[in-house]
């Protein structure tokens, strides 16, 4: 259900499955989704959920925009409610090969989620966890031109400086720049994390917006520096 | 227009794919046809719990009744205890705080009052104050007496549910245990009412179920063990077995949530702590099968250097993630005062 890398310092978790057809669970639409954490220490994470409340500023943050994952065409690999759509429409198959590298670890993570929007997309995520970076570059099969919006989703303890075209933060002592990203999300309902049930708290968020087809993967890396 | 349905418009022109569309809406309307007939949600094979008896009555006559009522506590009785609840803690005053719902925006933080899930707390100190236990027993019996005079209060749905009402169970039944105190009259004749109530409200969901039903479970058998219903025993700890064994694969639950990982955990934790502590070796060593993969799956999200848990998925509304990773790591503290781990240990009282 769960997977992770660990490499050097680096520890990468993600999701590896698809929920089970007679449970009810405690799911978010969290395929493509991972978190980062460096020394132990969180750097990219997810938003949680504050409230189960419909009315509640943080009710939608099951969607897959709250965290470390994408919109193509401002869809996500599944649709938000799912239920009133057959089951057939929305059955993605997912699936994850982790492999060892020379240099570190590189993960693929496919789903068929958005060949609704375009058969021919079969996305494919590529983590790759080296010594001083982490990467990640998404990947489209089509040759159409898809609009994709990048979230990556920062804990709220770390300390920014922007620089021409990098953020850059400090960790244990440890300095590092987040590269690619279009767009800092200030004011925006994104911004609200949760770790307890009721209580909520500001992150930082970086999007980007690309387009992506089969000869334009979308790059994004965190160097050490 | 929404273009989820433009995209949905497309994969019916596909195909044939109307075919399959036509179908998902036959079935949904049969289940909603079936559901407005059934009158229960039990799988087949599950509905003779319906049917059988498995608490015996032991109410003393109404003479006895009598007596037990004149000294139960009353609506505006002074209580003064600050009880952590979903959202937030709430000063309970008097007595009838407890109804008051217009106090409580969010629906969780009533339910989890009457949860009595905030007991909790107080027993997760190093010492627990003799004062506060005091406190807490009152309010458990002024519950108790609202519940067996039918009071209209209780009434509201929230107080009801199955999963509510389950927690309630085992929070009193836990509240007596660690106490080492015998549970009064009123309390019992509340706590087979529940009991009664949950084997009859199971939360199954026709053929599907969530971690609601292990909770139902954890509750029944709580209620076995300590009062030694070999019958509730049998059947549920085979249904516990079962459940528990299809609810978790690898160690991980199917909840896809790392909070409600470590959630069931804690459930599997305490009922085997109250099973071991009352010698039910089956029970125990049924429970202690998922034990281990269940701890090992829960530190797959937590680094006890850095004390921070991976969040995925929902955050229950429950005991918060901190208070939780006290049962993970005995170095750490929710509030800086509550450990879990104290929960079963021979805690000293003050006060």
């Amino acid at each position: 259900m769960w997977d992770k890398i660990i490499f050097s310092d680096w520890e990468i978790i993600y999701r590896k499955s698809n929920s089970f057809e007679n449970i009810e669970n405690h799911e978010h639409i969290d395929y493509l989704h991972f978190v980062v954490n460096y020394m132990g220490c969180p750097i990219l994470v997810d938003s949680g959920l504050a409230s189960y409340m419909s009315n509640h500023i943080h009710a939608n943050a099951r969607n897959a925009e709250y965290h470390n994952s994408l919109l193509i065409d401002d869809y996500a690999y599944m649709p938000m409610k799912k239920k009133i759509f057959p089951d057939k429409y929305y059955a993605t198959s997912n699936s994850s090969i982790k492999t060892k590298t020379q240099t570190g670890y590189k993960l693929i993570l496919k789903t068929s989620g958005f060949n609704r929007i375009d058969k021919n997309i079969d996305f494919e995520r590529h983590l790759l966890v080296e010594d001083k970076s982490f990467a990640v570059i998404d990947n489209s099969n089509s040759k159409n031109d898809h609009k994709i919006k990048n979230y990556f989703h920062f804990d709220s303890n770390l300390q920014f400086i922007k620089n021409s075209g990098s953020f850059r933060f400090s960790l244990n002592d440890t300095s590092m720049e987040f590269i690619n990203h279009s767009n800092e999300l200030s004011n925006n309902d994104l911004n609200i994390g949760s770790k307890q049930y009721g209580s909520t708290e500001l992150k930082k968020v970086l999007s980007s917006k690309n387009i992506i087809n089969d000869n334009n993967p979308v790059i994004h890396r965190i160097n050490i520096i | 227009m929404n273009k989820e349905y433009i995209f949905f418009l497309k994969y019916n022109l596909n195909n044939l794919n109307i075919f399959n569309t036509l179908k998902h809406i036959y079935y949904k309307i049969v289940h909603l046809i079936k559901k407005r007939l059934s009158k229960t949600n039990y799988p087949d094979k599950h509905l003779y719990l319906r049917k059988i008896d498995f608490i015996s009555d032991r109410f003393p006559d109404p003479m006895e009744w009598r007596n037990i009522l004149r000294n139960t506590p009353k609506d505006s009785n002074e209580v003064n205890l600050e009880v952590f609840l979903a959202t937030k803690i709430f000063h309970i005053k008097i007595n009838k705080n407890i109804f008051q719902k217009n106090n409580f925006e969010d629906p969780e933080d009533y339910e989890s009052l009457h949860r009595f899930i905030w007991i909790r707390y107080y027993l997760s100190k190093e010492r627990i104050d003799l004062e506060e236990i005091q406190k807490i027993e009152s309010l458990i019996i002024y519950w108790c007496q609202s519940s067996f005079l039918n009071d209209n209060r209780l009434k509201d749905k929230l107080i009801w549910e199955p999963y509510t009402v389950s927690e309630r169970l085992i929070n009193i039944i836990f509240f007596y245990n660690k106490i080492e105190k015998d549970i009064p009259i009123i309390v019992l004749s509340q706590l087979d009412k529940m009991t009664e109530y949950v084997i009859k409200n199971l939360e199954f969901y026709n053929s599907s179920y969530g971690n609601h039903l292990i909770n139902n479970f954890r509750g029944i058998l709580s209620y076995a063990i300590t009062f030694q219903n070999e019958k509730l025993i049998e059947t549920f700890s085979k249904l516990m077995d079962e459940y528990l064994d299809d609810f978790i694969e690898d160690g991980f639950t199917k909840d896809f949530s790392s909070h409600y990982q470590l959630l069931v955990y804690f459930w599997v934790y305490d009922l085997s702590e109250l099973a071991k502590k009352r010698s039910q070796k089956n029970i125990a060593k049924l429970l202690n099968k998922h034990l281990k993969p269940l701890y090992e799956k829960s530190m797959f999200f937590y680094s006890k250097k850095s004390k921070h848990l991976s969040l995925f998925g929902d955050i229950s509304p429950d005991l918060p993630p901190k208070y939780l990773i006290s049962l993970l790591d005995s170095e750490y503290f929710f509030n800086k005062q509550y450990s879990a781990l104290h929960l079963y240990k021979d805690n000293h009282y003050v006060g």
